[in-house]
This record gives structure tokens, C-alpha cells and sequence, in this order.
């Protein structure tokens, strides 16, 4: 449709020019016109209140569009999941629009579809939300399903059992999906078994686990109305907002969420994971590290040096890989900054044969804005992104909700949002070093590569990285301290009743393992990088020191001369120095309690206290420990030697460490080629044989198998002891959870 | 003055179809306020202002795309979108974008089938910078030899990385090549590695010449912005870009019908199998276009459309389901997708999937449907113009696709006024067994995973 008023116009403007374009004068060599006068920025009004049962409402007025956005968010996720229970954040955000207690699915894609809003619930680790868009005059309609989708879920079992079936479907399509895979990974590497590091969606396994129970109780403690925000944004009034959120919301109770209990994610360390799937035509690369939660005080100024890294405005690494040497369509560096963590991802494909290539390189970006201070102009051009994109990111009322929402939520000062461009440009390259310096762990770097692996290892190998843990992509599980997958249950060498040699005797007979030293030499270097490699198939340092109780049942099968004698046990630890073992024994009860150095034995004789040796048995068992014990060491309070290499009597190669310290008698463990301790071996005083002899010394040997993860800590579900080669107990664990509250008055005298 | 006279008639069509839609009686979307231009050189300049926030968006439309590529050229208008960053006379090679984000700018560019799109936004006061940036690259391309080989591969990269590397990458390259015989909708705009591999720097001078020139292109203009001083700086930058020495060719070869039905097997190494079920529709403007695109919502949008809910809620056949007409600006394709679920044969989703095409001709969708649709409708043409980017859109497409800048708002009225017998009528029209494409995309690595 022309406008012929104004066409003629611009003829009788163009005339002088369409004269001169005839003879196509050369194009002139120019400078680029300057700015004209800027206008002045200010952040949009917007309100915040609270209502009087704690839901913080904020309104951004706008009245272009006639439609109306509501944005509820919650302040839980999947890092609230229950131990292994990962997915139960996800699957009740899926679930909160498919059924509440008054409409069934059904209706509500139907009420949601008549009046063409648009309505969809979803979670992060952090937060659950619930987004409805609707035009003005169906706003009222929209408020009262949201308030029904967020208050009343019904988590039928026939939508459970849909959801879980879209989870479970899409996990398989994420485990072929490379760029996925690379993330999650990563992921894994950096958070460790912190819930940032385990994939969202859970596994198959996990999800299968999750009850409606589960689900239930996940709303009932987080879905409180002090637990959330509420945005109302576009073509409203603020009294019809207000008047909407109290409406539908004024009425529900405040309630106690309860504190969040869970691991820090583990000190950055180097390590370097292929996932290998060979029909790749690329390679997905992630290199990072641990680094800084949204809220901590330097947030702004690492952001912005990441920015140099790769982000808008500067980004070295698409310069250098994309610009420079057309190695990828795109490469970038993010700061993520969580509530609870944060994390640097820099991330790039490529194709295989230039895989090496390309790592080296964004290695090379990472030690250089560690090492070399940011020259001025490039600091200047990302600060000028920065503040200048400002008014770009004010441009829509959603725009603005979500600045003020992300404020809410990590719970940084809402004064801070106007003053966004000074503090950017306040920035100095100095701040920029020292904050590169103080993050930045250039031997310590997070790598992940999906692809071709056979193809591109030799380009790993030229750059020096000899480490590499390689694991095919149908092996791949994200659960597991390995990413490995396990193969079957181990099964022990030994089995009760059989008179076969003990599984490690062998080990006695190796030099240096039963002589004394005078003083406990360092750890070798060699056995603190095995230790580590332990520590970390167990499930990692971090994971293990926030081990804090123990609760086990067991089946324990004692070998009597009489034949095998079953037990029920149930064992309470508390760590450092607590434990109380009740079992039942041809239908008597016993107990057993240690507490910090007093012990006591109840049985249906009564109580008493525990003689002074089994006293101080109880106390060296608690010094043993293996969780203790890879603690003790791992930090340096135990001193770590690496005997020679043994095998296990059926013949399976293991590497032996022998850990020993002042209150501790050394204790050797046998490792396999999965690093699983598959034995203890130490030495208890034996009963004296005739009173007046020194007592002898016991060999004594626990075989561990059956090694299954428990929120992330692979814990042997089978155990033996031997003693002097003869099998004393067997004892299956039917039962563990750890972090469950236990009493005090448990270690108390029994009465 | 910005308000045409077709506009003013648009907005009485309008009132009456409130009466008509009571649902959504009370909410009339705003007009879309413009002025067009047009230079001496032939370009075309669409100026629409905004003065909500200090901002300002620049999109350039070329209306030259994968159609226009001849054979053994597949993914060049693609590739030479990329080239166009690769500096011009007064702009160094990859200064484009960062001399944008270095005042807090955001710019990029993509290309369709039918048009190619250069676009930025940025703080208001930097419009005479945009405009000369892009003038300059229309009018003084650099082509270097060295810089196309490196760019090449980066496009290379790009279709490893969205097409080849990751599950159903390569779905609508399937979909498209199985459709289609002679159109060259029948490639993908990616094009395939061994025609990008055969592109040289000579095509790059030829397209350029050809298709980068002022009569085949759109400038839209909305923001923060005096329109007197815009248009004078658009006539000093665009005005002296040479009026182009030949007429853009418009010589696409034309689809012939398809006479019986088309049926293929692909396989694919994805995690699920998937099934394709397409039909040969009409072009973007024609008037069946408006019950085709209120069939896309019936079939297709929202958790109570047809589709996802019979073939993913109801028969939980798939993991994922849907059906939309992409509607080009040549006649191109219908079709709905269904990634089975494991277990699931295609089959049975194949004939999930007809039986709904088939519902569309048996019986007449219910008002509350068609109500329905429309509501999503107008949800989309409400929240789809928030932004000024997506208001440049709107408005460069109906200039450049519909050629008449008048369809960015008089196509509410239309929309508004589609009956349940249209709908039928274009089902019973295109959704014909001899009009039909099946394709069954299997998994050739079956079990893995």
C-alpha cells in the first residue's frame, strides 16, 4: 500500500540525487557519523508489596498491548529434591497443570486455549514457576487458574504416570543429544554431587522411584505463600493487580519451608571426561570451573571479565575461533551465577579433526585473562555493551519484571538496578585481574568432550593431556561418581563356609607392610593421588564430609561352630564418635552404644558397662571407619604409604594402600581397577591365651561388594569378616540413609 | 498522515468482528502507526515510531533467499548472509557487529527460504551509524578470497551443528526433500556440504550484484526517532547506493501437482522414531492461506489442540505431536510431526495423524473451536507486536512478502472473519490422499542408546 502523498514527496527530496546516482560517483571514503544527542535513561516505575502472609507481589504497568503476563514464581527446585528422589521438583512442576482438586487436565488446557492465554509451568534447580498470558479482559479468569495450578495440584496417578513416561522418553532423546550431554557432564564435574551437578530430569530409575507422596510433600513444604513472588505485568490498573493477588491469594496461610540441607560442591580439580560417540561429525566442548554464587560481591565484576572472555561486546574466544580461524559457528564463555553456586562454562563445537586445536585454544584464553591484565579498550568496548545495552533491556514490561524478579530472587538490593550503569563502568582493569586471579584455576580446569573420541585423541595426546577418562556414550551414567555405568553386582572371592584361603592373606607376606617405623613418614605422592582417586569413586571429599549420621539395617549372618546364625541390626552413626547397634539374635534383643568413649551393652540380662577392651575396640572401630578413615587421610591427619601392587585370591589385580596415625594401627585397603575398596585388613588384639600371656594379635579382613549408590556415595552392600583367614560374619545391608535425624538420647545409657 | 485510508477501513472491520467474537469484545489491538518511502533507487523505507523507551531497531529485508539459489548452489543466500559481515569500503572485515555492541548494540542476521534479514537494535541516538553501516555493505561489499574460504567453513560448522550433530537435526531437510520435485523449496536454506563446498568468490560478486541491490531490498525503521531527521539521513546513506544495472530475476521453477500419493522411508539414527504426514498447500497471501493458518491452531496449539491431545494425552502414541502449515510465499507444505513414543509403531501414529486431516473434511470445527482459534489468534497478533523488533517484522513482511505494507493489520480483520465451512473447504481442498506425503523416519541403531 503506497502512500502517494508521500511518495511524491521523497520523489521531489530525491530528485538532486537521483540526478547525481545516474553517473555512480565513486562511494566516498568516510568515517562512521556520530551519535546524535542521547536521551536520558531511567529505570520504568514498578511497585512491590507483600502481602500479610508473605507473598511479595510486584506490578510493572503497561498499557501499549492490551494483554496482561503473571508470573508466580517459587523459591524451590530440583536442589530440594529428597535424597535420591532426583526429578521431584521437575515432575511437580509438570504436574501443575494437568489436574488440581476442581478441574481435571483437560479443563484446564481447555479454559486456558478458549480464552487463547497461554499458560505453562516449569523448574530449575531454583525455582518452580508458573506463566500465564492472557489478554486484559480475561485476566481475572487467568489469576484464579493460576492460584488453582499453584495451590491445589492433584497429582492424579494417571498424570504421574503420563509425566513420568514424557520424562523418561525425553531422557532418552537428551542421552543422544550431544550438546546435552556436554552440559550435564560438565555439570556433574563442577558441582560434583551438589544438585547443580545431577541432571534435572534425574534418571530413569530415580524418576521411577518418585511416589505421589513424594510429590505431595514437595508442595505441601515449598508451595507456601511466604515462599514466592508474584509479577502482574501489562494493560492493568495497580489496584485491580492488587485487589487479583489478594483475591486469590490473601487467603492461604503463611507456612515453614524447611532449610536446605545439602553438600557444598567440591574444590575445582583438573579432570578431563570424553564422552565417546563415534558417529559424531563434531565435537561439543565445555572447558570451566567452579566459580561464584549470583549474590557474592564481586558478581558484577567477574561477569564482566567473563564478557571479555566471551560475551557480548568483547568475547576473545569467538574472535579467535570463529573470526580468526573459522574452527566454529559460535564460542562463548557465561557466568553462571546461581543462588546456591556459580559456575564459569566457556562452550564451542568443532569439527573432530580440529577438536585439539580448539581446546588448546580456549585453554589458552582462560590462562591468558588469568595471567595478562585487560587492555583498556577491550575492558572499555564490553563496558560500553554493558551499560549501553541498558535501555534494550528495559524495553518491555516483561523486561523490566524480570529484572526486578531476578533481584527478589537472589536476593540482591532492588536499589541496586538504577545504579546498574555506574557500577559498570566504575570497573577497572585492575578489578579485572584481581578477580580473574582470585577465580580463575587454570590447573584445575573442568573439560568435557562429546564426540569422536578415537579420532581426536591423538590431537588430546600432542597437546599433553594423557588423563583423559574415556566412556562410551551407551556407558554414560550421570548418577554415578565414575559417569560410568555399572556392569552387574561384584561378588566376593570368599564365600561363608568355604575353608579357601582369606582373600588378601597374600598381602602379609609383602615387605615394609608389617614393619613399624619409627616415624610416620609424609604421605607419597603417589598414594595421595591414588587416595584421591578413591575418595572420589566413593563419591567425593565433599559429598563424604557431609556425611553426618548413618542409619543401616542389615542381615548379619555370624559363622558359628554350630552352623550360620542369623541377626536383624539396626546401626545408628553419628558422626565423629557415636553409634548404637540393636540387634536381634534368635529373637533377643541387644544393644550396643558408644559415645565418645563410654560404652554400654544392654541385653536381656540388663545393662552394663562394655569392658575396657571392648571399650576401646568400639573406639578404634569408630577410628576405621572407612568414611572417617578417607577423610582423616584425604586432609592430611593420617599419614598415606602405597605398598607393591597385589592380587585378590581370585586372581583380580588391586592397588594397596596402608593408612596409619597416632591413634590408628595401619589399616591397609585394597583397591580395584574401579578404585572400590574391595578390602579392609588390620590387626586386633586376640584374647589372651592362657592368663599371663601377652595377648596375639588377630588378622582380621572385611571384604566389601555389592557396591550400590546411595545419594551419590557408593556404599558396599555386602560385607565379610575374616579372621585369620576364617569367616566370621557376613552382613547384607537391606537398608541405608544417611542425614536422617537421629536421636541424642540413642547414645544415651540404655535403660 | 501514517494512517491509510485501507487502514482506517480495517479498523471498522474490526468493530464488526468484535460483535461476531463476544469472547474477545473488550480488547482491540492497537494499529500499527508507519509511513513507507520509497527512494529514487528503488529501495524502500518503512519509518514507524515508538518513543516508549530510547531505542531503536534497524532491519534490512532482502527479498532474495534459498528459492532464489540455482542447483548445485544450495545454502549460498545463506552463506553470502554471512559475507556480509566480512567488512565493506569504510568498514573493516568483522567490525560490523562489535562496532554495534560497543554501544551497547545487538545485531545479527539470518536467511529463510524467501527473504534474508539484517537486523539490529541499539540506543536510539546511534541510528545514523546503523544506516550508514548498512548502506555501506550494499553498496561496497569487500569479497576476499581468503576471508570467504574461512567464513565457508564456519557455515560448515553451522549445518554440523544444527542439522548433523544432534537428534532430528535433519528433519525438515528430510520433510522438504521428500515433498518436493522441482521448487527449490525442496533443499533446505542450509544447502548441503558439497554445494557449499563448490561456492566461490565469483558467486559471491554475482549475488551481490544480482540480489544486494536497493530495489530488492526493505529498510524498516522503528523506534525512538524524529522522523523528519531519519528521512534525511536515509536519502544520504541509502540515496546514493546505485540504482541496481539489471531487474532482480523472479525465475523460480514452479512445483507441478502432485498427482498420487508420495510415501518414503528414511533412517536416522535418533533415539525415537518419528512420522511425518504432510500435504501441498497454497502461498502466503492467497485467500485459503487465513482457514489454513486457523487450522494450524485447531490442529496444533495449546494442550487441548487436536493433535497433541489425541495423539500425546489421549492415545499416548507420541512423545511429542504437531501440525502447522508452513505457509511461504510460494505453495509449500502442511504438515504434522509425531515422535513415537517407545514402543509405539508408525502406523499407528500415521493414521492418528490422517484420521485428523480426515476429521477437518468430515465435520465442520465447533464454534467453540473456531472461537477458540481465533482467541489464540489474537493473542498472537497482540503479544507478537510488544517489541519493536517484532513490530519491524510484521511490517517489512507484509511489504516484502505480501508486497502490501497494508496486510500488517488488515489481515486481523480476515483472521477474525474465517467461518467453520472456510475451514472445511480448504481441508476438503488440500488434505487429499493423492495430495498427501508420508515419510516414516525410522532408527536405523535400534536399542541403542
Amino acid at each position: 500500500m503506497r502512500r502517494f502523498a508521500l511518495a511524491f514527496a521523497m520523489c521531489a527530496l530525491g530528485l538532486s540525487l537521483s540526478g547525481a546516482a545516474q553517473q555512480n560517483p565513486p562511494w566516498p571514503i568516510e568515517r562512521m557519523p556520530p551519535p546524535l544527542a542521547a536521551r536520558d535513561v531511567r529505570f520504568p516505575p514498578y511497585d512491590i508489596r507483600t502481602l500479610s502472609n508473605g507473598m511479595q507481589v510486584i506490578t510493572v504497568l503497561h498499557h501499549e498491548q492490551p494483554a496482561v503476563t503473571m508470573r508466580l514464581l517459587v523459591r524451590a527446585g530440583g536442589a530440594n529434591d529428597p535424597d535420591g528422589k532426583r526429578g521431584v521438583g521437575l515432575l511437580v512442576s509438570t504436574l501443575l497443570d494437568q489436574g488440581t482438586t476442581t478441574r481435571t487436565s483437560q479443563q484446564i488446557a481447555d479454559q486456558i486455549d478458549t480464552i487463547g492465554g497461554l499458560l505453562s509451568a516449569g523448574s530449575n534447580d531454583d525455582f518452580t514457576s508458573v506463566n500465564a498470558v492472557v489478554m486484559k479482559d480475561s485476566f481475572g479468569q487467568a489469576m484464579d487458574l493460576v492460584a488453582d495450578v499453584i495451590r491445589n495440584p492433584a497429582f492424579a496417578p494417571e498424570e504421574i504416570e503420563r509425566q513420568k513416561e514424557q520424562i523418561t522418553s525425553t531422557q532418552q532423546v537428551n542421552a543422544n543429544d550431544p550438546d546435552y550431554l556436554a552440559s550435564a557432564v560438565f555439570d556433574r564435574l563442577v558441582y560434583g554431587f551438589h544438585p547443580y551437578g545431577l541432571p534435572g530430569s534425574g534418571t530413569p530409575e530415580t524418576i521411577a522411584s518418585i511416589t505421589r507422596q513424594d510429590l505431595q510433600q514437595f508442595h505441601r513444604q515449598y508451595f507456601v505463600p511466604n515462599n514466592m513472588v508474584l509479577a502482574i505485568v501489562g494493560d492493568i490498573t495497580q489496584k485491580e493487580a492488587a485487589a487479583a493477588a489478594e483475591r486469590v491469594f490473601g487467603n492461604w496461610p503463611r507456612g515453614e519451608t524447611p532449610a536446605w540441607r545439602g553438600v557444598a560442591p567440591p574444590e575445582p580439580t583438573r579432570r578431563v571426561v570424553i564422552v565417546d560417540k563415534p558417529d559424531s561429525v563434531q565435537t561439543e566442548i565445555r572447558v570451566g570451573q567452579l566459580a561464584i554464587p549470583r549474590k557474592h560481591p564481586d558478581f558484577l565484576k567477574w561477569d564482566l571479565a567473563i564478557k571479555v572472555l566471551g560475551g557480548e561486546g568483547a568475547n576473545r574466544l569467538h574472535r579467535v575461533l570463529r573470526s580468526e580461524r573459522g574452527l566454529t559457528y559460535g564460542a562463548s564463555a557465561d557466568t553462571e551465577g546461581r543462588k546456591l553456586a556459580g559456575d564459569i562454562v566457556a562452550e564451542t563445537d568443532t569439527r573432530t579433526d580440529t577438536t585439539g586445536e580448539a581446546l588448546r585454544l580456549m585453554v589458552d584464553e582462560f590462562q591468558r585473562l588469568q595471567r595478562f591484565r585487560v587492555p583498556e579498550r577491550e575492558l572499555m568496548d564490553a563496558q560500553a555493551y554493558l551499560a549501553g545495552s541498558f535501555p534494550l533491556t528495559i524495553e518491555s514490561p516483561n523486561d523490566i519484571a524480570t529484572q526486578v524478579i531476578s533481584h527478589v530472587l537472589n536476593e540482591l538490593p532492588l536499589e541496586e538496578i538504577p545504579t546498574y550503569v555506574q557500577r559498570v563502568t566504575a570497573i577497572t582493569p585492575d578489578d579485572i585481574q584481581r578477580v580473574a586471579q582470585a577465580y580463575i584455576k587454570t590447573d584445575r580446569l573442568s573439560i568435557v568432550l562429546v564426540g569422536n573420541a578415537q579420532a581426536f585423541m591423538p590431537q588430546l595426546r600432542a597437546l599433553g593431556i594423557t588423563t583423559a577418562e574415556v566412556i562410551p556414550i551407551a556407558q554414560l551414567d550421570l548418577m554415578a561418581a565414575t559417569l560410568r555405568r555399572e556392569t552387574g553386582r561384584r561378588v566376593a572371592a570368599p564365600v561363608i563356609g568355604n575353608q579357601r584361603a582369606p582373600a588378601y592373606l597374600a598381602t602379609q607376606v609383602n615387605p615394609g607392610a608389617g614393619r613399624a617405623q619409627n616415624a610416620p613418614p609424609a604421605s607419597d605422592r603417589a598414594a595421595m593421588d591414588l587416595l584421591r582417586r578413591v575418595v572420589e569413586a566413593r563419591g567425593g571429599l565433599t559429598l563424604l564430609k557431609g556425611v553426618k549420621t548413618v542409619i543401616a539395617d542389615t542381615i548379619t549372618t555370624f559363622q558359628m561352630q554350630q552352623g550360620p546364625l542369623p541377626s536383624t541390626t539396626r546401626t545408628y552413626i553419628v558422626y565423629p564418635d557415636r553409634f548404637r547397634v540393636d540387634a536381634e539374635i534368635n529373637g533377643a534383643q541387644t544393644t550396643q552404644v558408644f559415645n565418645a568413649g563410654r560404652a554400654w551393652l544392654k541385653s536381656p540380662a540388663g545393662v552394663q558397662d562394655a569392658p575396657p577392651a571392648m571399650a576401646a575396640d568400639f573406639a578404634t572401630s569408630v577410628r576405621r571407619d572407612i568414611i572417617t578413615l578417607l577423610i582423616d587421610a584425604a586432609e592430611g591427619r593420617l599419614t598415606v604409604r602405597k605398598l607393591a601392587d597385589n592380587t585378590t585370591a581370585d586372581a583380580r589385580p588391586v592397588q594397596v594402600l596402608e593408612i596409619s596415625g597416632p591413634q590408628l594401627d595401619r589399616v591397609r585397603l585394597f583397591v580395584d581397577q574401579q578404585m572400590l575398596i574391595v578390602g579392609q585388613a588390620y590387626s586386633v588384639p586376640g584374647p589372651p591365651a592362657t592368663p599371663g600371656q601377652q595377648a596375639r594379635s588377630i588378622l582380621s579382613e572385611e571384604v566389601f561388594s555389592d557396591y550400590r549408590l546411595v545419594n551419590g556415595i557408593r556404599v558396599p552392600f555386602e560385607a565379610q569378616l575374616l579372621q585369620n583367614g576364617q569367616p566370621v560374619l557376613k552382613r547384607t545391608i537391606t537398608k541405608v540413609s544417611f542425614n536422617e535425624a537421629v536421636p541424642d538420647s540413642l547414645f544415651n545409657k540404655p535403660s | 498522515m501514517s494512517t491509510s485510508l485501507r487502514v482506517a477501513i480495517c479498523a471498522c472491520g474490526l468493530a464488526l468482528a468484535a460483535v461476531a467474537a463476544p469472547l474477545r469484545a473488550a480488547v482491540h489491538p492497537p494499529k500499527l502507526e508507519y509511513q513507507l518511502l520509497t527512494l529514487p533507487n528503488g529501495l524502500r523505507v518503512i519509518l514507524s515510531e515508538d518513543h516508549s523507551t530510547p531505542i531503536a531497531h534497524v532491519a534490512v529485508w532482502y527479498h532474495v533467499g534459498s528459492k532464489n539459489e540455482r542447483p548445485g548452489r544450495t545454502g549460498f543466500a545463506h552463506l553470502f548472509e554471512h559475507m556480509m559481515f566480512k567488512g565493506s569500503q569504510n568498514v573493516d572485515p568483522d567490525t560490523h557487529t562489535s562496532v554495534i555492541a560497543s554501544v551497547g548494540g545487538r545485531s545479527n542476521a539470518y536467511t529463510t527460504e524467501d527473504e534474508t534479514v539484517f537486523w539490529q537494535t541499539l540506543p536510539a541516538h546511534y541510528l545514523p551509524m546503523v544506516l550508514w553501516l548498512e548502506a555501506d555493505r550494499m553498496a561496497t561489499l569487500r569479497i576476499d578470497e581468503e576471508a570467504f574460504k574461512r567464513e565457508r567453513e564456519v557455515v560448515k560448522e553451522e549445518r554440523r551443528m544444527r542439522v548433523e550433530n544432534q537428534p532430528y537435526g535433519r528433519l525438515s531437510e528430510i520433510i522438504f526433500d521428500q515433498a518436493f520435485t522441482t521448487h527449490p523449496y525442496k533443499h533446505a536454506t542450509i544447502g548441503t556440504m558439497a554445494d557449499l563446498e563448490a561456492a566461490s568468490v565469483a558467486d559471491v560478486r554475482e549475488f551481490h550484484n544480482t540480489f544486494y541491490v536497493p530495489s530488492n531490498a526493505t529498510v524498516t525503521i522503528v523506534g525512538d526517532f524524529d522522523p523528519v531527521v531519519t528521512t534525511q539521513m536515509v536519502n544520504r546513506y541509502f540515496g546514493r547506493v546505485p540504482k541496481a544495472a539489471r531487474p532482480v530475476p523472479r525465475d523460480i521453477p514452479k512445483e507441478p501437482a502432485q498427482t498420487k500419493e508420495k510415501r518414503a522411508v528414511v533412517n536416522e539414527s535418533w533415539p525415537l522414531p518419528a512420522v511425518v504426514v504432510g500435504y501441498h498447500v497454497t502461498y502466503d497471501g492467497h485467500p485459503d492461506a487465513y482457514p489454513l493458518h486457523m487450522t494450524s491452531k485447531i490442529l496444533s496449539d495449546g494442550n487441548s489442540a487436536r493433535i497433541p491431545r489425541e495423539l500425546v494425552y489421549n492415545k499416548r502414541l507420541a512423545l511429542t505431536a504437531f501440525g502447522s502449515g508452513n505457509i511461504t510465499e510460494d505453495p509449500n507444505l502442511f504438515y504434522a510431526v509425531a515422535v513415537l513414543q517407545p514402543g509405539r509403531t508408525a502406523a499407528e501414529a500415521e493414521k492418528a495423524l490422517i484420521e485428523e486431516f480426515e476429521k477437518l473434511k468430515r465435520e465442520p470445527v465447533s464454534s467453540t473451536e473456531l472461537q477458540r482459534a481465533k482467541n489464540q489468534w489474537a493473542r498472537d497478533y497482540i503479544v507478537g507486536r510488544e517489541t519493536i523488533q517484532d513490530k519491524a517484522n510484521h511490517l517489512a513482511h507484509a511489504a516484502v512478502i505480501h508486497n502490501d505494507i497494508g496486510t500488517a493489520d488488515g489481515e486481523y480483520e480476515i483472521f477474525m472473519n474465517v467461518t467453520a465451512a472456510d475451514i472445511q473447504r480448504v481441508a476438503k481442498t488440500y488434505f487429499n490422499d493423492t495430495n498427501r506425503v508420508v515419510i516414516h523416519i525410522e532408527n536405523k541403531g535400534a536399542g541403542s542408546r
